[in-house]
């Protein structure tokens, strides 16, 4: 396609499904997003893992000295981008000024680096901008079935949400105004996207990823789905292993392995409460260090 | 736990290491030892909060536990209110207008304008230190997809209001230097585009928002240099929290490097959860039960055993590569769940930097 003609662009796109992984902090969402974006490539799904955050898994994961914009193919039908905001909000002015020196201008300008760096809910948009550019039609080029971004945690992912919604409150008129409203409509619609919130069975964690479902729910009308990470696989219950013992000391493997068991089967009838889709992630994974297609295990129906 | 010649202590590490609670933990150990200590948190979960009785709460708290002798202080740190306060600092010391609080960007996203959260910690830790009311402020810092970002920030939030960037958007075209002059062609240029991207009113509320706040920059920019004077200094002490899993650790040790290079003192490195809350392997000798049960314990057991492995195999390699000697703590997991002093107090019984790495 020449690059050249933008309505060429605009010519109806297949538009990917997305997902948006987030969660406390430590909880695994990387492990996460890596185990989706893996299982949704094993259907013959072209994917694309989006990292926002420089992360080291990936790395290691994919034997790479470091991660591009451009999408890497790291497996069959599985390609790994790292999106930071400067790099999407320069190849949309790229495309949208068609002209290769004015944007180096643009970025070459220490103003506006310092701008781009640090202006409110730039960098969000651009971000945003371009993880919808094809279901708005606006923007260049972006061919996949499936887009998993490995997102920020609970409160940076809150403010990533909230800048579509503050930009378009606060300015109503022009091209900055109504992107915004556009991004945020295509964010809301589940037929498109899917949130994830990535837990663990601990304290903390529940307690955060629950008031987070009720937050995207209350301010955005989203129905999160939970991940539940570090999921322990065993085909006995706690209240099982609770009647094995007779001698064993309170701090005694057998003993704290019975809560953890419990606290596990007590978290994900909370979860199950509020979310009928759930999906749990091996420990096991964890150990290998790499994550498996089938270390992933679905309740309720998917609809991506 | 020893905090001889520290007056400050700055809690790094990426989100979800169990920084805050680490924090408050210090704090505890250090009043117990007879220093004045000040915990600053920001986001603490609603627990630990609660546990250190400043939920909900404005400006600094009293944190009462079981022996005190000395005081215990707490407060977590309101970004937006400690932000428009020195504004509002600046603004009576030097004189002028208010209009930058009525900007619709400021008002809805001041909090938001990257660096700010970091500024407001320093700015809120600057005072406290300051003040000279307390032996030790314990600083936990803000959470971020890097942990390198608390240290930037400061400079990047410095980098948008150099006098060059105010003038961009306040006075474009008065410089009288060629080279401001040329500079400044290129300039309006750039903001034509921009305003062909996002629009005329964005641009409007941008120019508005440089103008509220251009004469407060050389404030802000003055702030950051006293900040970073503090932050070298000999007497505050950097501890670096961590996961001590191998890619957790791969993040802290180039964090670690960064802060080498920077000429911060980093004192202590802490990984969290670093080995098993059980003493004891499941004995055969003990349980009763079917033959799978018994099976299945222990090959959950065998998982636990090569997680915890790889854990301290790469704690290890980790302290081994550090570029300089720095004293290694081990934490192990908890199982209790921190929800009130006497449970922080227990934690903190684990900690203990007699056993250098």
């Amino acid at each position: 396609m020449p690059t050249g003609d933008r309505r060429a662009t605009l010519c109806p796109m297949k538009a990917p499904h997305l997902h948006f992984v987030t969660g406390k902090g430590g909880v695994g969402k990387s492990t996460f997003s890596l185990a989706l974006a893996e299982k949704l490539a094993a259907e013959g799904k072209k994917t694309l893992l989006v990292d926002l955050a420089d992360s080291e898994l990936f790395k290691c994961v994919f034997d790479l000295k470091k991660m591009t914009y451009e999408p890497q193919k790291v497996r069959n039908n599985l390609f790994l981008s790292y999106w930071s905001g400067s790099d999407c909000l320069r190849e949309y002015i790229k495309y949208f000024i068609k002209i290769e020196a004015l944007t180096a201008l643009f970025f070459e300008n220490p103003v506006t680096r310092a701008l781009v760096n640090t202006a409110p809910a730039l960098k969000e948009l651009a971000i945003l901008g371009k993880a919808t550019s094809a279901h708005r039609g606006h923007g260049p080029k972006f061919e996949f079935d499936q887009v998993v971004i490995d997102s920020y945690s609970t409160g940076h992912f809150l403010a990533l949400l909230r800048a579509p919604k503050g930009m378009s409150r606060i300015i109503k008129k022009g091209p900055m105004g109504d992107q915004s409203k556009k991004i945020l409509d295509v964010l809301l619609k589940p037929e498109w996207v899917t949130y994830h919130i990535v837990t663990l069975s601990e304290d903390l964690p529940m307690k955060e990823s629950l008031e987070l479902r009720e937050t995207l729910k209350d301010e955005f009308g989203i129905k999160a789905q939970f991940a539940l990470n570090r999921f322990i696989n065993s085909e006995f219950t706690s209240s099982q292993f609770k009647k094995l013992n007779s001698k064993s000391a309170d701090h005694s493997f057998h003993k704290i392995f019975t809560d953890r068991l419990k606290q596990q089967e007590e978290s994900l009838e909370t979860l199950r409460e509020s979310s009928k889709n759930i999906v749990k992630l091996d420990f096991q994974s964890e150990i290998d260090g790499k994550t498996l297609p089938d270390a992933l295990t679905f309740e309720g129906k998917n609809g991506f | 736990m020893d905090f001889k010649k520290a007056e400050i202590l700055i809690c790094l590490g990426t989100g979800g290491v169990g920084k805050t609670t680490v924090a408050a933990t210090l704090g505890l150990l250090a009043a117990k030892q007879g220093l004045k200590t000040l915990v600053m948190t920001i986001d603490p979960s609603k627990r630990l909060a609660q546990t250190l009785g400043i939920e909900g709460k404005v400006g600094i708290s009293h944190v009462p536990f079981e022996g005190e002798k000395i005081p215990l202080d707490a407060t977590v740190i309101d970004h937006k209110k400690v932000f428009d306060d020195f504004l509002r600092q600046a603004m009576e010391k030097k004189g002028g207008s208010d209009k930058i609080f009525k900007n619709k960007l400021y008002q809805e996203l001041s909090t938001t304008l990257s660096g700010s959260q970091e500024f407001t910690c320093l700015e809120v830790l600057y005072q406290a230190h300051e003040s000279g009311k307390y032996d030790l402020v314990i600083l936990d810092t803000p959470p971020a997809s890097h942990a390198m970002d608390f240290l930037q920030a400061p400079q990047k939030l410095a980098g948008l209001f150099q006098k060059e960037t105010v003038q961009w958007f306040t006075q474009p075209g008065e410089s009288t230097s060629l080279i401001m002059r040329v500079f400044q062609s290129g300039t309006q240029k750039v903001l034509g585009l921009l305003e062909g991207i996002t629009g005329s009113e964005f641009i409007g509320s941008l120019k508005e928002f440089f103008q509220g706040i251009g004469p407060w920059s050389s404030e802000i920019l003055n702030r950051t240099h006293q900040f970073h004077d503090l932050l070298v200094e000999e007497t505050t002490h950097f501890y670096l929290v961590t996961a001590p899993d191998p890619v957790s650790l791969r993040e802290s040790k180039s964090l670690a490097k960064e802060v080498f290079k920077g000429g911060y003192h980093l004192k202590k490195i802490i990984f969290n959860r670093a080995h098993q809350p059980w003493d004891e392997a499941p004995k055969d000798s003990d349980l009763e039960g079917s033959k799978e049960m018994l099976q299945d314990l222990t090959k959950q057991y065998k998982e636990f055993e090569v997680y915890f492995e790889r854990r301290h195999d790469a704690v290890k390699a980790f302290m081994t590569e550090l570029p300089q000697k720095t004293k290694g703590v081990l934490l192990p997991e908890f199982e209790k769940d921190i929800s009130n002093l006497e449970t922080l107090n227990e934690f903190s019984k684990v900690f203990n930097d007699e056993k250098v790495l």
